[in-house]
């Protein structure tokens, strides 16, 4: 009972922060408005896409010849499909077409995910070994939102283009029906599984400010997921829960596809949106909680 | 003897500095085949037989793969490319061996390594799933020797691969597009996520006019006792003629790498 009136408690405080927050919002942002604050962030995120441009014409040929490998990776994935289709009529509930529309699923995401973060988070390491980070901390603007974003990975562009075109071309040739609610929620869970893979990521990456020196901490993420891949109902009955409910991995690639093909209820959607804002509000405490433990290389 | 082993133990020394690094490569080697692993895993709970393969031959294909792409795939490359750029490659020239040995020396030195994460790896794959499941699996003594034979073939044909790519830099400022392209292609014709012989007929004739079949598939298919010793000793022979070939691209283009090499400054 104790411990139940001690959390109601927090909560209505950290309630009342948050509106005492929004109700100050002038006053912590120098005068500005929201709306002031909000096209300030878009413009300088122009900014960065811009500079993104301009560092990958640097090496033109290499960037044009790796933007086809990247695309070469996509085949990997549904060549793998079509190969072991030969040989399996149904993995639990998947057949062929199914898995086809997870695969490109699968790729969107991955393809969504490399555009908007991977940059970035390949350079976290040394932001924070090297002290580079104090050019950032010193800037009027979030410290998350400039580690996050500041990069655009452009490669992934022709795999993003190729990913659409696979759904279209099994959505259309299978005559698989669709609605304008199954392709909004498709999108929302889109965005709900790059805003899990971003707090998942970011989280990981943060580990550098305990751990040292290590330059791949960026690449820990990778082969968690990778996992996404995989229809997750397929897995053993204890993994399953696990990456349901408490590492939701189920929702990066899984739920979004399920949502496609009708196969997914409302309650689950819910429930993707809610941890999926917890974890990002998570992801904004470690970052906080590390920056504690950030001493800098001068 | 004396100086190799030498450049073996700072490599040793370096590699337990950053073990967490190590620690992070090594779930990245792993993963894709863990991945495969629990597919197979659903799939055969609905059949018994996928091509010629039934579910122990083919956790026993990935639980190679797993130890093949921790013992036998090397990265110098991307190293290397660095050094040149940079010019830090000069610390290498003076030493008393060449380039090539030093680095293939650092390489043993950090598998050794990586053998300490493999090992529990291994037993815990086998645990979960292999263990109280009865299947038919012969060990025998000539198939362990030409696999341990060829995945040592293996990893130097891999490192001269790879090593090839990374002294390319004496020419090119920038082979992050080779290397993804080597990595694409062993990657479709390599057998690391299918065993080759579930790929069409095509596929696998394309893959038997590159090396890297013989880099992970066939050692693996020999362990799993489907070749023939004639088999065997052909594998063995194509292998080391991919070796040769490799050792001699990479002697040409290093010397005439290290001919237009320069550096400024001190």
């Amino acid at each position: 009972m104790e411990f139940f009136l001690k959390t109601k408690l927090y909560f209505k405080n950290y309630l009342k922060g948050f509106k005492n927050y929004f109700r100050n919002f002038k006053i912590f942002n120098h005068g500005h408005g929201f709306k002031t604050i909000l096209k300030l962030y878009f413009r300088v995120y122009q900014c960065f896409f811009k500079n993104s441009i301009m560092a990958e014409s640097q090496y033109r040929l290499s960037f044009f010849l790796l933007i086809w490998f990247n695309f070469g990776w996509a085949l990997v994935y549904i060549f793998l499909y079509v190969f072991i289709f030969k040989f399996v009529d149904q993995v639990g509930d998947w057949n062929y077409q199914r898995s086809l529309v997870l695969a490109a699923t699968f790729l969107l995401v991955r393809a969504l995910n490399s555009f908007l973060f991977k940059q970035n988070f390949q350079n976290f390491a040394d932001l924070v070994y090297r002290g580079d980070l104090d050019f950032i901390l010193i800037k009027p603007i979030s410290s998350q939102f400039m580690v996050s974003l500041k990069k655009f990975y452009l490669r992934p562009f022709v795999r993003f283009i190729f990913a659409w075109l696979v759904l279209i071309t099994v959505l259309v040739q299978n005559q698989i029906k669709l609605n304008i609610i199954l392709v909004i929620s498709y999108l929302l869970l889109l965005l709900i599984s790059v805003i899990i893979v971003y707090s998942l990521w970011f989280i990981s990456c943060c580990l550098v400010f305990w751990l040292g020196n290590i330059d791949n901490i960026h690449e820990v993420f990778q082969p968690v997921l990778r996992l996404t891949a995989l229809p997750f109902d397929i897995l053993p009955g204890v993994l399953k829960e696990l990456f349901f409910l408490v590492i939701p991995l189920v929702f990066i690639t899984t739920m979004p596809a399920k949502s496609l093909l009708g196969l997914l209820s409302w309650a689950a959607c819910v429930y993707g949106f809610f941890i999926s804002l917890v974890l990002f509000y998570l992801s904004a405490k470690v970052w906080h909680l590390a920056l504690k433990y950030y001493v800098s290389a001068a | 003897m004396g100086k190799y082993l030498a450049f073996f133990k700072i490599s040793l020394k370096k590699s337990l500095a950053y073990r967490l690094r190590l620690l992070v490569w090594f779930l990245w080697e792993i993963g894709p085949a863990l991945i495969m692993l629990f597919f197979w895993l659903a799939v055969f709970a609905n059949q018994d037989q996928v091509g010629n393969y039934n579910f122990y031959s083919l956790v026993i294909y990935y639980l190679v793969i797993i130890f093949a792409r921790n013992l036998v795939l090397t990265h110098p490359d991307i190293a290397l490319q660095k050094e040149i750029y940079n010019g830090e490659i000069n610390i290498y020239l003076p030493r008393p061996a060449d380039l090539i040995t030093i680095k293939f020396v650092y390489e043993i030195a950090y598998k050794f390594l990586k053998f300490l994460y493999l090992i529990p790896t291994l037993i815990i794959c086998y645990l979960v799933f292999l263990s109280g499941r009865h299947f038919d699996y012969q060990f025998l003594w000539p198939n362990l020797t030409f696999f341990l034979f060829s995945c040592s073939l293996s990893f130097c044909l891999y490192f001269l691969i790879k090593f090839l790519i990374g002294i390319l830099s004496f020419w090119l400022t920038e082979i992050e597009w080779l290397d993804s392209l080597e990595m694409l292609i062993f990657w479709f014709f390599g057998g690391l996520l299918l065993p080759l012989d579930l790929f069409p007929k095509s596929m696998q004739n394309i893959a038997g006019f590159l090396p890297f079949k013989y880099i992970f598939y066939l050692p693996a298919q020999g362990l799993l006792g489907r070749l023939n010793q004639q088999q065997m000793l052909t594998s063995l022979l194509i292998q080391g003629f991919w070796l040769l070939l490799f050792f001699i691209l990479v002697k040409k283009i290093y010397q005439r790498g290290l001919k237009i090499y320069s550096v400024f400054g001190g």
